[in-house]
């Protein structure tokens, strides 16, 4: 290990820029994904209800509707909350409310939707379904604004999914030439090791070993060099008021992703090791 | 010892680097194979050793077919067969010594054993006061003798060489042909490979001449 302590470094090196060029990505677009979900959270459906329902026919809705696996939240609005709503929206104009008597806003039910189901197609078929209930006269929802929402978020998604899909093969790419690399400059000692009779498990142990090793260490120095510029970053977003955004966030990989990260790189140093070794020992 | 029958060997880009050869080597042989360079000497030397598969024929090392030897075998077979090089092949960062114990260090012997035996090889090839020593500290003469003692050092029944002496002078050359006779006069089977007839028929009247592949007396 000491006498290829340069080579063992450059590999380290290298898994560690390739696992972090692959990671910074992650974190990116898995914020990118979070800010864009918090739109999607806006998604609203508003269920207009008929004025004759009343207040057990109203619970007894209400109690159906939570049982469906889409909706998150469910908000009952009444005609005064809704007359009071209209007036705070209105503000300065509110007088033009002043004379309306009676009433004329309906009573309605607001539904927030979980995020797996924040996409057009889904939400389109719940609709479909809400209007089989009975009470129910309207429903309505933006539903060109849910379109292009969808649109993008699709289209981002893909994007993500092909930039990730290209870092991985260029990551795995670089790892495992450096580490044929590295292991080619030690082919002398391969071929002293099968002269002399060398089982290919005792070749290929201490190969193996130090793959994981190197993996290992590289991946730690890729996600600790990230969290340092995740940090720093964090403080001058907070320094320039950029948190202030209500939808701004910016959040560190989810534990078990941090995980994943160190898995592939420890995987990476062995298979690559493994398989580099292979084509000497077989020879 | 060595039985080899109607042996053919051809490579990948069809070049026939061996012709039906067939020739046995006795336990004790100091046997020699002669001929110029390419006429395949070195190609019979690993074939034998298991490092490159028959095209046709058979061939027989102490009595192990290795027509069907399977592969993880084949490290067994190498501990048997002791094998010496042109340009020696030694690690440049191990001393002398180290050179020699790696091959027993690679078969597991405990390190005690190891210690012993090293010793003993290199008296045997007469360099224990060099033990010490870088390979490319030592002439090309004590090189060739590390690798000797690496060859011989856990006692193989065969020693195969190929050309041991093609670098090295004539002087050089007859105290390594020296070290060979007494390692054959300890029992071991050897089968030198040379270029050179002359040297051949002074040490053996076993001698095998290839020319392009094959075998012609």
């Amino acid at each position: 290990m000491r006498r290829n302590l340069f080579t063992s470094l450059i590999t380290i090196g290298t898994i560690s820029i390739a696992l972090f060029m692959l990671s910074i990505f992650l974190l990116l677009s898995l914020n990118v994904r979070e800010i864009v979900q918090t739109f999607g959270d806006r998604i609203n459906i508003t269920l207009y209800l008929s004025d004759d329902l009343a207040e057990n026919d109203i619970q007894e809705l209400i109690n159906q509707l939570t049982s469906l696996q889409e909706i998150r939240d469910l908000h009952f609005i009444s005609r005064e909350d809704a007359l009071r709503e209209l007036k705070v929206m209105l503000k300065n104009q509110d007088g033009i409310l002043d004379n309306l008597t009676p009433n004329p806003l309906p009573q309605s039910l607001e539904i927030k939707i979980k995020r797996q189901f924040q996409s057009s197609a889904s939400i389109e078929l719940l609709v479909e379904r809400l209007k089989k209930y009975r009470g129910i006269t309207d429903i309505s929802y933006g539903d060109q604004w849910l379109k292009k929402f969808t649109t993008v978020f699709n289209f981002l998604n893909f994007i993500g999914i092909l930039i990730t899909g290209m870092i991985v093969l260029a990551t795995v790419c670089i790892v495992s030439n450096t580490i044929k690399l590295s292991i080619y400059s030690r082919n002398e000692e391969i071929e002293i090791m099968k002269l002399v009779g060398a089982t290919s498990r005792f070749i290929k142990l201490p190969f193996f070993l130090e793959g994981v090793f190197q993996g290992t260490l590289g991946s730690l120095i890729a996600v600790g060099i990230l969290y340092a510029l995740y940090r720093v970053s964090i403080n001058w977003l907070i320094n320039h008021r950029f948190f202030e955004l209500s939808f701004l966030s910016l959040s560190f990989f989810p534990q078990d992703l941090i995980w994943m990260v160190i898995l592939s790189g420890t995987a990476l140093g062995a298979l690559g090791s493994l398989a580099s070794v292979s084509r000497f020992v077989r020879g | 010892m060595i039985k080899i029958f109607h042996l053919s060997k051809v490579y990948p880009n069809n070049f026939t680097a061996l012709s039906d050869i067939t020739l046995e080597i006795d336990k004790g042989d100091f046997a020699f194979i002669n001929g110029q360079s390419g006429a395949g000497k070195t190609t019979l030397l690993k074939v034998i050793a298991g490092m490159e598969r028959v095209t046709q024929g058979e061939i027989i090392v102490k009595g192990i077919n290795l027509n069907k030897i399977r592969r993880s075998k084949i490290p067994y077979l190498r501990r048997s067969v002791g094998f010496v090089f042109q340009d020696f092949k030694l690690l440049t960062y191990k001393t002398a010594f180290e050179n020699v114990a790696f091959s027993l260090e690679v078969i597991g012997f405990s390190k005690r054993e190891i210690t012993k035996r090293t010793t003993h090889a290199l008296q045997l090839v007469g360099l224990e006061e060099k033990q010490d020593s870088y390979p490319l500290g030592m002439s090309g003469g004590e090189q060739q003798r590390v690798s000797i003692a690496r060859a011989i050092v856990n006692d193989p029944p065969i020693l195969l060489a190929d050309e041991p002496t093609g670098n090295l002078d004539a002087y050089i050359s007859s105290e390594i042909m020296n070290i060979f006779k007494n390692i054959n006069a300890r029992g071991t089977t050897i089968l030198f490979a040379t270029h050179n007839r002359e040297l051949a028929y002074r040490y053996s009247n076993k001698v095998f001449t290839l020319d392009r592949g094959r075998r012609v007396n």
